[in-house]
C-alpha cells in the first residue's frame, strides 16, 4: 500500500466543515506523490490551515475519500492513528513548543512518545540534529528565552527527527526575517532532496516563484493547481543548504 | 529527558486531591478497623459459645457429683467443672445483692456445671443424660448470643458500606481531577497526539500522576486512622467488659488496613487511566 510510486496522500471530492457550519473546504481532489515538494497558498481564511489539519490527521474529512499512506481515513481504527501520525512531521505556524521543556527535550519528543529507542540513542540523534539546525548553544534553553527564528528551527528539528515521509509546514518563514527565512527554505529543500515529501503553506506568493515547485492554491475552500512558470532560483533544488 | 511532557505537578486542579483522599482514607480506615474488630470479637464469641455449655441444676434430689461423673465420661466432653457456691453467688450478686452471698435457705442457689466440649462435638449424648432429670437444664450461649451477633453483623455491614462509599468517593474525586487536568493540559495532549503519542502513552502520564496523589493522600489518611483504631479498641478493652475482650482487628485486618494506601493508589491509577482513555477516544 505504501509502495514507491503510490501517492502518499489521495483526496477525492473531500469536504470539511466545523460542526454544523458551512464547508470551509469543498470538493478537494489532490494527490501528493512521494518525494514531491508543493507550496500551498491562499489568502488568510482560504482554508490553508484546515487543509493542513486534514493532512496531519488532526481532523477527518466531513465527506469524500481521503487516503493517507494508503489508509482510508473513513475506516481508520483509532489505534492505527499514532503510527500514521509518526510518519508525518508538522511545523506549526505558532511552533507549539512546550515552554517547560528545553529545546533539546522539545526536539526529542516524537522519538520519546514513539518509545522506539533508548534514551542514550535519542540524545545522540537529538545532538546531531541540534548541530544541524545550528542550535548547539541553545540546547538547554527553554522556548520563552529563544528568538522567533530559533523557535522555528526547534520546531523544524522536532518535525524531522523521526524521519517523516511527509513534512507539512504552516507559514514556516512567517515569523522570521528574510535571511532566516532563506536558511529555513534551504533546510526544506535539503530534506526534500533526501526523500521527504514536503508541503509548505504560505501567503507569500514569491516563494513558489523563487523555488519553482508546484503551487496549490486555495480560494474559498476550493483547490486549484498552478504551474509556476518562472525558473527556480539557481542552486535551490540541488539540495544545498 | 527527565522532565515530563505534561506539567501535571503544577496543575491547580490537582492540589486539593491529596487532602480529600486523605480525609476519605481516614474514614475508610476507621470503617475497616470497626468492621475487622467486630468480626474478630464475634468470632471469639462464636468460638467460646460453640464449645461451652452450662448445666443448671435446681435445688432438689439430683445427685450432682454422680451427674458430673457421668457427663465427664462422654467423649464429647473435654473438661467439666462444678462451679463453687461462692462463684455462683458472685455471678448473681449484681441482681441479688448481698442476699446471694448469704448462706441461708431462703434463697437456694442453683448448682452450675461448666462443660467444655471438643470442637464440633455432638450434644445429643449430653441431652440424653439430662432428659430424665427435670431439675437439670442445659444452657447454651447461642440463645443470648444470636441477637448480639445479628447486631454486630449489621454494624459490620454499615462499616463496610462506609468503606465502600469512601473508596467510591475517591474514584469520583480522581475522575473529576483527571478530567480537569486533561482540560487544562489539552493543548499539550493534542500536540503529543499529533506527533504520534498513543492514547495509552498519555494515559500513563495521568495514571502515574493519580497514583502519586492518591498514595500521598492515602498514607496521610491511613496512618492517623491506624492510630485511632489502636487507641479506640484499647480503650474499649480497658472498660473490662468480657464481651469486648476480642474487640481488635486480627493481624490480617491490621495488614489490610495498613495496605489501604496501596489499594487507594491502585484504584486511583485505574480510574485515571480509564477516564483519560475514555475522553481521548471520544475524539479523533
Amino acid at each position: 500500500m505504501d509502495g514507491q510510486g503510490e501517492p502518499l496522500i489521495t483526496m477525492r471530492n473531500v469536504g470539511l466543515r466545523y460542526g454544523t457550519g458551512p464547508e470551509v473546504l469543498r470538493d478537494l481532489d489532490l494527490e501528493l506523490a512521494e518525494g514531491s515538494f508543493h507550496f500551498l497558498t491562499g489568502r488568510s481564511g482560504a482554508g490553508k490551515s484546515s487543509l493542513l489539519s486534514l493532512l496531519h490527521l488532526s481532523r477527518r474529512p466531513s465527506r469524500g475519500l481521503m487516503q493517507v499512506f494508503g489508509h482510508d481515513t473513513n475506516d481508520l481504527p483509532l489505534r492505527e492513528l499514532p503510527m500514521l501520525r509518526r510518519r508525518i512531521g508538522v511545523v506549526f505556524q505558532d511552533f507549539r513548543l512546550l515552554d517547560h521543556l528545553t529545546a533539546q527535550e522539545n526536539i526529542a519528543l516524537p522519538l520519546k512518545v514513539a518509545n522506539a529507542m533508548e534514551g542514550a540513542r535519542i540524545d545522540e540523534i537529538v545532538g546531531e540534529l541540534i548541530d544541524w539546525v545550528g542550535l548547539t548553544k541553545q540546547a538547554q534553553a527553554r522556548p520563552p528565552t529563544l528568538s522567533g527564528g530559533e523557535k522555528q528551527r526547534v520546531a523544524i528539528a522536532r518535525a524531522v527527527i523521526s524521519s517523516p515521509r511527509l513534512l507539512l509546514a504552516d507559514e514556516p518563514t512567517g515569523n522570521v526575517d528574510d535571511e532566516m527565512g532563506e536558511r529555513l527554505m534551504r533546510l526544506f529543500v535539503k530534506l526534500n532532496s533526501l526523500g521527504t515529501t514536503i508541503m509548505i503553506a504560505t501567503h507569500d506568493r514569491s516563494l513558489p516563484v523563487r523555488y519553482g515547485y508546484p503551487l496549490l492554491h486555495l480560494e474559498d475552500g476550493r483547490l486549484s493547481r498552478e504551474i509556476v512558470s518562472d525558473e527556480p532560483t539557481g542552486g535551490m533544488k540541488d539540495g544545498s543548504v | 529527558m527527565a522532565a515530563s511532557e505534561l506539567s501535571l505537578d503544577r496543575d491547580p486542579s490537582s492540589r486539593f486531591v491529596p487532602w480529600i483522599v486523605a480525609a476519605l482514607s481516614l474514614m475508610c480506615a476507621i470503617a475497616l478497623g470497626t468492621a475487622f474488630a467486630l468480626a474478630s470479637m464475634t468470632e471469639g464469641w462464636s468460638r467460646s459459645a460453640a464449645d461451652q455449655v452450662t448445666l443448671r441444676v435446681a435445688t432438689g434430689s439430683t445427685d450432682v457429683p454422680a451427674l458430673v461423673d457421668q457427663v465427664s465420661r462422654l467423649s464429647a466432653v473435654s473438661r467439666i467443672e462444678r462451679l463453687p457456691r461462692d462463684r455462683v453467688a458472685a455471678m448473681l450478686q449484681p441482681w441479688l445483692g448481698d442476699l446471694a452471698a448469704s448462706d441461708n435457705d431462703l434463697l437456694p442457689l442453683p448448682e452450675l456445671i461448666d462443660v467444655r466440649l471438643n470442637p464440633g462435638a455432638d450434644l445429643q449424648p449430653l441431652s440424653a443424660i439430662i432428659a430424665d432429670l427435670p431439675e437439670v437444664t442445659l444452657d447454651s450461649a447461642d440463645a443470648w448470643l444470636a441477637p448480639l451477633q445479628d447486631l454486630t453483623s449489621l454494624a459490620r455491614m454499615v462499616a463496610w458500606a462506609l468503606a465502600a462509599v469512601a473508596v467510591g468517593a475517591i474514584m469520583l474525586v480522581t475522575v473529576f481531577a483527571t478530567r480537569s487536568a486533561l482540560v487544562n493540559q489539552r493543548p499539550t495532549v493534542d500536540l503529543l497526539r499529533l506527533i504520534g503519542a498513543a492514547d495509552g502513552y498519555i494515559a500513563r502520564r495521568f495514571q502515574r500522576h493519580g497514583l502519586r496523589l492518591a498514595l500521598v493522600g492515602g498514607i496521610a489518611g491511613t496512618v492517623p486512622g491506624l492510630i485511632v483504631i489502636f487507641f479506640a479498641t484499647a480503650a474499649a478493652r480497658l472498660q473490662g467488659a468480657t464481651l469486648l475482650n476480642g474487640l481488635s482487628p486480627s493481624l490480617a485486618g491490621w495488614i489490610a488496613i495498613a495496605a489501604l494506601p496501596l489499594i487507594v493508589a491502585v484504584v486511583a491509577t485505574f480510574t485515571a487511566r480509564i477516564t483519560v482513555l475514555k475522553l481521548l477516544r471520544a475524539s479523533w
